[in-house]
């Protein structure tokens, strides 16, 4: 129990080596398998080109939908894309397996490892070839605000809410993972969640108000896509921006909580 | 012969109710799944009425978009097919083996999880689209003369055929390469935008509706809406004549593959 007492700062930079030894270990896995990390980055691309199409038609009938210009609709799918990249990369192949974890007992031996067991859970495996994904983003986001004058306080809100954003995607999407510790089989919930992320390659402007309310503080791809787009188009809406802020810490602290309830129900598969 | 059809018959008949029951125990994934399923079309529908709301000059009706959207789920659950997968792994772990030297084929119990799991995810989607029609505005603009839902479910019928047989092809490629996956990743990537199933085959572009109207996945998914809907460019004669001869083609190049793969079959493990 000697771990629990040291300060916050070494607790901190101890889970932040042992991430970056994981982040070596996933390129060299990539580097080490090609064929699989140029399928996976492929699948990346191909998923991008498809998603664009459906976007890319709807910007064709209409100069401009709800106050958002063809160009600025691109940007919110590049800023999507971003976002899913980031998730696909870092989160994503971890918090599918957490089911696993439990349903087959690999949990114990996580359990007992002197690093924050929610900390392993949620960012073990990194993905390293799905990253291509985000890269596509980028280019989509800077083709389609290419020319627009962005402020440096719009372009430090837009990073800051897209951080925000990310953040509560992968709280809200652990604590659907951790579902696996009331039920017995969910797996298919992922699926559903990377369905209802979708939403996030359109404008939060295109939906009814009460689901725009909804994309930006509980499923929160608005607040990563939308939000980064709005502010720098736009400009910043502090309010907006402080209640993404405080959204985002209430919701990773409810998945702190969560988990610690989840782990208390736990009870080992293999004794 | 007739005693040997009526055992197959037998067999496909116990192996079904097999699948259904093994699904059933998964119905709570099943329900997330076909919830999955009908949120893709939902958030389409939202976004396209949108940019109708906004004025957006496009060829068809909000009827048509709203009847396409609330509808294709079902179809596109219905006329859906996994057994490539399925197969080409069977044929690289050498599973194949113990179907080979059973009295019934591969394909008859591959048809029969098809047909199974189907069931199941039919019981679960039809009150999600259900409660869709009557709580979204607009709800359902078809004609619905009996004979128009016949036509639709021959078109949904003979788009399940084609599926499936397609599936036996593209699975039945592990004979011959290590690695089919990756090129059947691909083409699962590909159907949904050309099949019509992410958006209406309508709303292409003139440009390449050379493409969109030839090429065999429309008449997977969008082709049986297309006769629901009464929209069928070129005429519904036409319509399904193309449809018969894409089922024809997959037809003879699954019996061609599928024997010519067997001959050099190795059977691993074996």
């Amino acid at each position: 129990m000697s771990r629990a007492r040291d300060g916050l700062l070494a607790q901190v930079g101890r889970h932040a080596r042992i991430w970056c030894a994981a982040l070596v270990q996933a390129l060299k896995r990539d580097a080490q398998f090609r064929a699989q990390a140029w399928t996976t980055a492929a699948v990346a691309l191909a998923e991008i080109a498809t998603g664009l199409i459906p976007v890319l038609l709807i910007i064709r009938t209409s100069t401009g939908i709800n106050g958002w210009t063809g160009r600025e609709i691109v940007a919110v799918t590049g800023m999507f894309q971003l976002a899913m990249g980031v998730v696909n990369t870092f989160v994503a192949p971890n918090l599918t397996r957490i089911d696993g974890y439990v349903r087959e007992g690999e949990l114990d031996t996580i359990l007992i490892r002197p690093v924050s067991a929610q900390w392993l859970t949620t960012f073990r495996w990194i993905q390293p070839a799905a990253f291509t994904g985000s890269l596509a983003g980028l280019v989509l986001v800077v083709v389609g605000l290419w020319g627009s004058s962005a402020s440096p306080a719009g372009v430090v809100a837009a990073v800051l809410v897209f951080g925000c954003g990310v953040a509560t995607i992968t709280a809200v999407w652990a604590n659907l993972a951790y579902l696996a510790f009331w039920f017995e089989a969910a797996s298919f919930i992922h699926t559903l969640v990377q369905e209802a992320l979708t939403a996030g390659r359109y404008p939060v402007a295109f939906f009814p108000s009460a689901i725009r309310a909804l994309l930006i503080f509980v499923v929160p791809i608005g607040a990563a896509a939308t939000l980064p787009v709005q502010f720098v188009g736009h400009g910043v809406d502090p309010a907006l921006l402080a209640g993404v802020v405080g959204s985002t810490l209430v919701i990773v602290l409810l998945t702190r909580l969560h988990w610690r309830i989840a782990l208390a129900r736990y009870s080992s598969a293999s004794s | 012969m007739i005693a040997a059809a009526r055992r197959q018959i037998r067999v496909f008949g116990r192996v079904l109710a097999l699948n259904i029951g093994l699904t059933f125990v998964y119905r709570g994934d099943f329900l997330l799944l076909q919830i999955a399923n009908v949120l893709s079309p939902l958030i389409s529908l939202v976004v396209w009425q949108a940019a109708l709301a906004a004025g957006a000059e496009i060829g068809v009706s909000t009827g048509f978009l709203t009847t396409y959207f609330l509808l294709v789920a079902l179809v596109n659950m219905l006329t859906s097919s996994w057994t490539a997968w399925f197969l080409a792994e069977s044929i690289r772990n050498g599973d194949l083996n113990k179907w080979l030297i059973r009295p019934a084929s591969v394909h008859l119990d591959g048809f029969a999880n098809n047909l199974g799991e189907k069931t199941i995810k039919l019981l679960l989607l039809a009150p999600l689209v259900v409660i869709l029609v009557l709580v979204l505005p607009g709800g359902l603009t078809v004609s619905g003369t009996p004979v128009r839902w016949m036509m639709f479910a021959a078109a949904v019928l003979l788009a399940m055929a084609i599926t499936y047989i397609f599936d036996i092809v593209r699975g039945s490629l592990a004979f011959w390469f290590e690695d089919v996956q990756g090129f059947n990743t691909a083409i699962s990537i590909m159907t949904p935008v050309l099949s019509g199933a992410v958006v209406p085959l309508a709303l292409m572009p003139p440009e390449v509706a050379g493409i969109t109207l030839w090429q065999p996945f429309r008449f997977m998914v969008s082709f049986p809406m297309e006769v629901l809907l009464d929209q069928v460019p070129g005429g519904l004669g036409f319509g399904f004549a193309q449809q018969l001869g894409w089922l024809a083609v997959f037809g003879v190049a699954a019996v061609v593959v599928w024997r010519l793969g067997l001959r050099s079959f190795s059977a691993v493990g074996a």
